[in-house]
């Protein structure tokens, strides 16, 4: 057994956990690497980490006594297509978090958990929100909360010291960047940005999210949150405004109502809200830049490996 | 020419496009993680594989248990070739090939025993005598050892039905007889298919206990049906895995198209 421990990710087959998994893997040997997948497979876990396919509420206790973790990044948020849905999963996922919490008592070491959690669980903001600024979650997150309570209250207890990680709205393939402004650019030839433009966003890339993901397991404070930011506030249209620049296209705005009306409340809620993010953590956040133009390149670099788009 | 020449000259020409072929079968990668979490669930310190092909398990294990030596036979050379490119490659200390079959555990590694002994995808359904192997790996198993064996299953009712429906009678009942000509429709090789019982004979008779078996592609279609698999929605096929998963180590997984078992001899962890 690896002396250092090792390293547990719950979701690595999911969007974040498996940028996570990558990073973790230039890393960690294969020997410390344990990641936990659900359904979906992938090769190269299979083959560059220890992995298991198995669902959150049946890993094993036989399987933390066998490759005891020192840490563990929680990517599994079980989610809905639906608000019922959602419900559905965050009660779920509560039960599996309780049962993970409950094993991982028992043990002598308990381990440093990360929970992957969001920044929609602040809810509308008129400034940056900060690690201390209370949670109202909307949109999505008004159900994931129920999931991630079971961490809070057992850091609350000092049971289990674990971070809670909120990624800003996360840049990266297949996700809402691509469904709500690289999709529509495509077929309409404009970039849309909806409501008044004028809310304020945070964005960071998938690499980020990773990379920052493994350093709050590092240097974050104990029984923390730690928001995971990476570029300052812009606002939409500025956003809209910048990969329009990149493709050459015009914007155009979106009215609140006719988003409410495709996509129903919760999606209009998370696209339409007001949620700068900030952090008191600023100091082992260096080597991430703050700058715009950074975003610009991250924007270039996902457009690159759009296949659609390089066709054309 | 000796049966295991001829096993080995069937897999010099497999191994050409073997790696290939396996990373387009989403079924295969699924079974072999299942089988790979079998074996991973108890820690062991040496362990020995029968039939490695190209190496893919046995590198992995021995990238993950960087403190357990890892050892394997198989009778193709070419497939000895790629594992030890591999072994090369992630410059393995703890990884050791060599070419044979399960009668040569003892002249490629003498005076060694092994706490874990495992087989995937069938490779002792090539083998001259299946009780002398059982006897061979039971040899070299230290007491309290381990063994994960998978088989090509002999029962497999599905496959039968399938091909049945196709109107193929002959293939529907092959694996009944004494001699199967193996998957490839084109190349015959010569080897043969056994039930939970007989496997259960062979190992009772070597004094190792048959701790559970459990069986793979039972509803869900065997790797093999890439047609069957390609057109069914994704959501049902994940649906049979589960179902087949529920139901594998119950007495219809004695009807799946392998059955993995995993034996313990006396003295057992």
């Amino acid at each position: 057994m690896p002396s250092d421990g090792h390293i547990w990710i719950l979701g690595a087959t999911g969007y974040v956990g498996r940028a996570l998994s990558v990073a973790a893997m230039k890393e960690y040997p294969p020997a410390r690497l344990i990641t936990f997948g659900h359904r979906k497979m992938d090769a190269r876990l299979m083959e560059e980490s220890n992995h298991f396919v198995c669902p959150l509420n049946e890993i094993s206790e036989g399987l933390l006594e066998r490759y005891p973790p020192k840490k563990i990044f929680h990517c599994a948020r079980m989610a809905g297509s639906s608000d019922r849905k959602r419900h559905t999963a965050a009660q779920k996922g509560a039960a599996a978090n309780e049962r993970l919490i409950q094993m991982l008592r028992k043990m002598k070491d308990s381990p440093v958990l990360i929970y992957c959690s969001g920044s929609l669980m602040y809810g509308p903001q008129t400034s940056e929100a900060n690690e201390q600024t209370p949670l109202k979650p909307i949109g999505y997150a008004r159900a994931y909360l129920q999931a991630e309570e079971p961490f809070l209250n057992a850091r609350n207890e000092r049971h289990l010291d674990a971070r809670m990680a909120r990624p800003a709205w996360i840049l990266g393939p297949g996700s809402w960047f691509h469904a709500f402004f690289l999709d529509p650019a495509k077929k309409t030839g404009k970039v849309p940005y909806y409501g008044s433009g004028e809310q304020l966003m945070s964005v960071l890339s998938l690499k980020s999210c990773a990379e920052q993901l493994l350093r709050v397991a590092d240097k974050g404070a104990p029984f923390s949150d730690q928001n995971l930011v990476c570029y300052a506030p812009l606002t939409q249209r500025d956003f809209s405004q910048i990969l329009a620049d990149i493709l050459g296209l015009p914007t155009i705005r979106v009215p609140e109502s006719a988003l409410l009306k495709r996509h129903g409340k919760t999606v209009t809620e998370a696209l339409c809200t007001s949620i700068p993010i900030g952090t008191l953590n600023d100091d082992w956040r260096t080597e991430w830049s703050r700058e715009v133009s950074g975003l610009r390149t991250d924007l270039l670099e996902l457009i690159h490996f759009d296949p659609f788009l390089r066709r054309s | 020419m000796s049966y295991y020449e001829e096993v080995g000259n069937y897999y010099d020409k497999d191994a050409v496009d073997f790696e290939q072929r396996y990373w387009k079968n989403p079924v295969l990668q699924r079974i072999r993680q299942s089988f790979r979490e079998e074996v991973k669930q108890l820690p062991f310190r040496r362990a020995l594989e029968i039939g490695f092909g190209p190496g893919f398990d046995l590198i992995h294990f021995a990238r993950i248990f960087p403190e357990a030596e890892v050892c394997g036979l198989d009778v193709s050379q070419e497939m000895v070739q790629l594992a030890q490119q591999k072994i090369d490659a992630h410059a393995l200390a703890n990884a050791r090939v060599g070419q044979g079959s399960v009668e040569h555990i003892t002249e490629q590694f003498p005076e060694t025993s092994f706490d874990l002994i495992y087989v995937f995808f069938g490779a002792l359904n090539t083998v001259e005598d299946i009780e002398r192997a059982f006897e061979c790996l039971s040899d070299r198993l230290e007491e309290g050892g381990r063994m994960v064996l998978t088989f090509v299953n002999k029962w497999y009712l599905q496959g039968m039905l399938i091909e049945l429906l196709k109107g193929r009678p002959v293939q529907a009942f092959s694996r009944l007889k004494k001699v199967w000509g193996g998957y490839s429709p084109t190349e015959f090789l010569a080897s043969r298919c056994y039930s939970p019982a007989e496997i259960g004979r062979c190992a009772e008779r070597v004094g190792l206990k048959l701790f559970t078996h459990s069986g793979y592609s039972i509803f869900s279609p065997a790797w093999y049906y890439h047609g069957l698999n390609r057109r069914l929605p994704g959501r049902l096929r994940q649906a049979a895995w589960d179902l087949d998963r529920r139901i594998a180590d119950g007495p219809l997984g004695g009807l799946g198209e392998y059955v993995l078992y995993d034996l313990r001899k006396k003295g057992s962890k």
